[in-house]
This record gives C-alpha cells, structure tokens and sequence, in this order.
C-alpha cells in the first residue's frame, strides 16, 4: 500500500504531462485544420477530452487502483446514466421540435409582437 | 461493541456527503451544456461561435488550469506524507494559478462586453455566459476555499483534519479542471471549427 513518494510523484506527473499532450493535440487539430469533415473532427475532439477526462480520473482521483465502496461506483455510474439522459435527451427533443415547427422567423416576429400586445 | 465514531467512519461519512455534492454539481453542468448545444446557433443576428473565440486564449487557460490542478494534486500527496511546508507552497501555486485562470476569463467577459457583445444579445450568448460564467464562479469559490485553508494550515499543526480537508480541496479542484476540459473542448475548440 505505502508506495514511494518518488513513485507517486512520477505517477502524477505522467497523467499532467499525458493530459498536456491531449490538450495541445486537440488544439493543433483545430488550429491546422487537417480534419475537413466537421463530423469527424468533433467526433475526434470529443474522443480526446473524454481520453483526457479518463487520464485525470485515473492519475489525479486515484479512482483506478484501490478498492472502493460499492456506493462510490454505484452513484457514479447512476451520475453517467442521468448525464446521458439530460445531455442527449435535451438535444434530441429539440431537434425534434425544430424539425416539427417550421415556422418562418417574420411569424415567430408576428406571433411575439402579438403576444406582446396582449400583455404578459 | 461501542458506537463511538472512528476516525475512518468519519472519512467516510464526509467523503459520502462530498462525493454526493459533486454528482448534483454535474447534473447543473450537464443541463447547462445541453442548454448550450441546444442554442448554440440562435445567434439573433448577433455574432457566432468562430466570431467571438480564439483558440489560443483558451489554450493558455487550460494550461494554467492544468498546472494548477496538478501542483493541487501534489501539494495534497505531500500532505498526507507529513511535509506541510512543501504542501503550503504547492497550495499557494494552485492559488496563484486559478487567480491568473480566473483573470484571463473576466478579461475575456469583460472584452466581449465592451464590444456589445453581452448575454443580452442572443441565446447563444446567454448560454455562453451562463455556461463558462458558472464554471468562474466555482473556481472564484475554490479560490477562497483554498485560501482558508491556507491560514488554517499556517495557524494548525499537522493531522487527520487537515489532511481530510485538503482531500476534498484537491477532490473539487480537480472536478473543476475534468469541467473546464469539456468546456474547452465543446465550447471553445468546437466554436472555432464550426
């Protein structure tokens, strides 16, 4: 358990210098525009912050080697779970409510002004 | 068989609680990143996402916050080897760091401002401020947090309490860096792409 804090130390410093390169990779990405596909390149970048976000949880939070409660992976795994639900959810229903509402923006205009009208 | 409360059980119970703050935390910078996918074109005839962003500044910010989020780390493993001096120092970086991030980002707020650009000009905007605006505040909240903790480290000597409140310091603060990658990523980074 007791390990070195040369150890430790080394252990931290590679999840900084390994989030480092993921941060700069992204950025190089964007800024030399090899990506031409706007779907791949946000497909790519999403892949880079969640490897990022995985490194930081392994070398930064200690969530990798030792045993933890079993309430600690259940109520990360039920945070995954509503994350999900709330952040596709919401771009999914208003997608569709976009798609289901095509109204020009001179009638959204009209139809505000007429409400206006009318009093709040 | 006694009832008192052991030191470790203590741990836990803070750690439970603390642990189930940051998930709530989530589910707010959850909704407020749906709130941003979902308006980040309602530009009202106001500026886009490529117009208003730069890549380099945020990468600066991101390097900073990084950094910080690191010596945090160290600062609380050194801690909990016994080396308080070594640790407040790191601590004191971190200080220093999130002050730099944090300024970095009123001056980005306050230049968008000062060109009329405020989060009364579009959804996408408001979305923006309320987005990155709520991410500021907490690192404004751990700054103080941090600061606390320093003078109670200087005027204290070294023990299970300070090591668990410094746990849970470095347990925020890196909660805050893994948030601000996804802004980086989602908002800024995106943002100049699109």
């Amino acid at each position: 358990m007791s390990r070195s804090l040369a150890h430790e130390l080394g252990r931290y410093s590679t999840g900084f210098i390994t989030a480092l390169v993921l941060s700069v990779a992204a950025y190089q990405l964007v800024v030399s525009g090899w990506v031409t596909s706007g779907g791949w390149l946000a497909f790519i970048l999403l892949v880079l912050a969640a490897a990022q976000m995985i490194v930081q949880v392994a070398f930064f939070l200690h969530l990798r080697s030792e045993q933890k409660p079993r309430w600690q992976t259940y109520s990360y795994a039920f945070t995954w779970l509503m994350l999900l639900v709330i952040i596709i959810g919401s771009i999914w229903i208003m997608r569709n409510l976009d798609y289901n509402m095509h109204i020009a923006p001179e009638q959204v205009n009209d139809y505000m002004l007429k409400q206006a009208q009318k009093g709040f | 068989m006694s009832h008192s409360v052991t030191e470790t059980e203590k741990l836990d119970n803070t750690t439970l609680g603390f642990w189930l703050y940051l998930m709530t935390d989530i589910m707010i910078f959850a909704s407020l990143f749906a709130t941003y996918l979902v308006l980040v074109n309602a530009t009202a005839g106001g500026p886009s996402a490529s117009d208003i962003y730069s890549a380099d500044f945020a990468l600066l910010q991101t390097v900073i916050l990084l950094t910080s989020s690191f010596t945090c780390g160290v600062s609380a493993l050194l801690l909990r080897r016994g080396k308080k001096t070594a640790s407040m120092w790191l601590l004191l970086a971190t200080v220093v760091l999130g002050a730099a991030f944090l300024a970095l980002e009123v001056f980005e707020f306050s230049t968008l401002v000062s060109e009329g650009h405020t989060w009364q000009t579009s959804a996408f905007l408001s979305a923006f401020f309320t987005l990155v605006g709520t991410h500021g505040l907490h690192i404004s909240v751990g700054l103080i947090w941090a600061i606390t903790l320093l003078v109670y480290m200087y005027r204290t000597r070294i023990g299970s309490d300070m090591v668990r409140k410094m746990m849970l310091f470095a347990l925020f603060w890196h909660f805050l860096d893994i948030i601000w990658i996804f802004i980086f990523t989602i908002v800024y980074l995106m943002g100049v792409a699109s």
